[in-house]
């Protein structure tokens, strides 16, 4: 998934630069809320991007960003989005378990595989993304 | 140290503008415990006596209904209603904060933002 890979790289970072100013607050540094509001919107914005580009890509329904198994970005089209939020959150729960018992390492991705569709979710952050595709469709060739 | 007075407005009026910059919230206050507005940010008119005695009614029943269940206290209080949200916060001494946002809201980043704004609007109110 290469073209994904770069995009997801371009959030990440975002992402490392926010818990990098909450780590400093944790250690007692005097870390200005508002350079930490600034960082949590370019987070956002950026996941929002994202959210709105993996949707455009041919083959792909929609995609949602979530945080706590609540929407944070949604786009495409899905039935309902705030289902396939909350479905991505327990994914990476089951995902989770099932790489701790495994000793599989960190979890990256979890792909739910039915008849007649697909939802892969992968962590970036505090957030949840998760990609709605037809079962037919290829999202490594979508995303790559 | 505390803050002048004139600053520590400014930068509460300042997270309440970044509330209601996100996508689908209309409206940001702070109440107190009396059930009176003490700052607000709206996107439209609304009653701010009613808005805030309805805050403190709705939030002192949710606080109840935690404690009924042994929950104790209350972090977040959403309605979600048929055209949109709203979401309480408590603050510390007695104050809550409020959002209200209509249905194109996105739950997940309203209640995020609102979790990360709170720690600072608690310094700001000498919690």
């Amino acid at each position: 998934m290469h073209w994904l890979a770069g995009e997801f790289e371009a959030v990440a970072a975002r992402a490392e630069a926010l818990a990098a100013l909450r780590r400093r607050r944790a250690a007692g540094e005097d870390v200005p809320r508002r350079e930490e509001a600034r960082a949590r919107a370019a987070f956002r914005d950026r996941l929002g991007e994202l959210v709105e580009a993996v949707s455009r890509r041919p083959g792909v329904l929609g995609c949602v960003a979530a945080h706590e198994g609540l929407l944070v970005a949604a786009a495409g089209d899905a039935p309902d989005f705030e289902a396939v939020a909350a479905v991505a959150q327990s994914a990476v729960l089951s995902g989770h378990d099932a790489a701790d018992k495994l000793r599989l390492g960190d979890l990256r991705q979890v792909l739910v595989v039915g008849e007649r569709g697909k939802l892969a979710v992968l962590r970036v952050g505090d957030m949840t993304v998760g990609v709605l595709a037809p079962e037919e469709v290829s999202l490594a060739a979508a995303l790559g | 140290m505390a803050l002048p007075r004139a600053e520590r407005n400014q930068r509460i009026e300042r997270n309440l503008a970044d509330l209601t910059a996100l996508r689908g919230v209309t409206t940001a206050a702070i109440v107190d415990g009396d059930g009176f507005v003490t700052h607000i940010r709206r996107d439209f008119e609304v009653d701010t006596d009613a808005l805030g005695a309805a805050v403190q009614i709705m939030f002192s029943s949710a606080q109840r209904a935690a404690e009924q269940v042994g929950q104790e206290s209350s972090r977040l209080v959403v309605s979600e209603n048929k055209d949109g949200l709203i979401l309480l916060a408590p603050l510390t001494r007695g104050f809550v904060l409020v959002l209200v946002a209509d249905a194109s809201a996105m739950l997940g980043t309203v209640r995020f933002e609102m979790k990360e704004t709170v720690p600072e609007l608690n310094e700001l109110f000498g919690g």
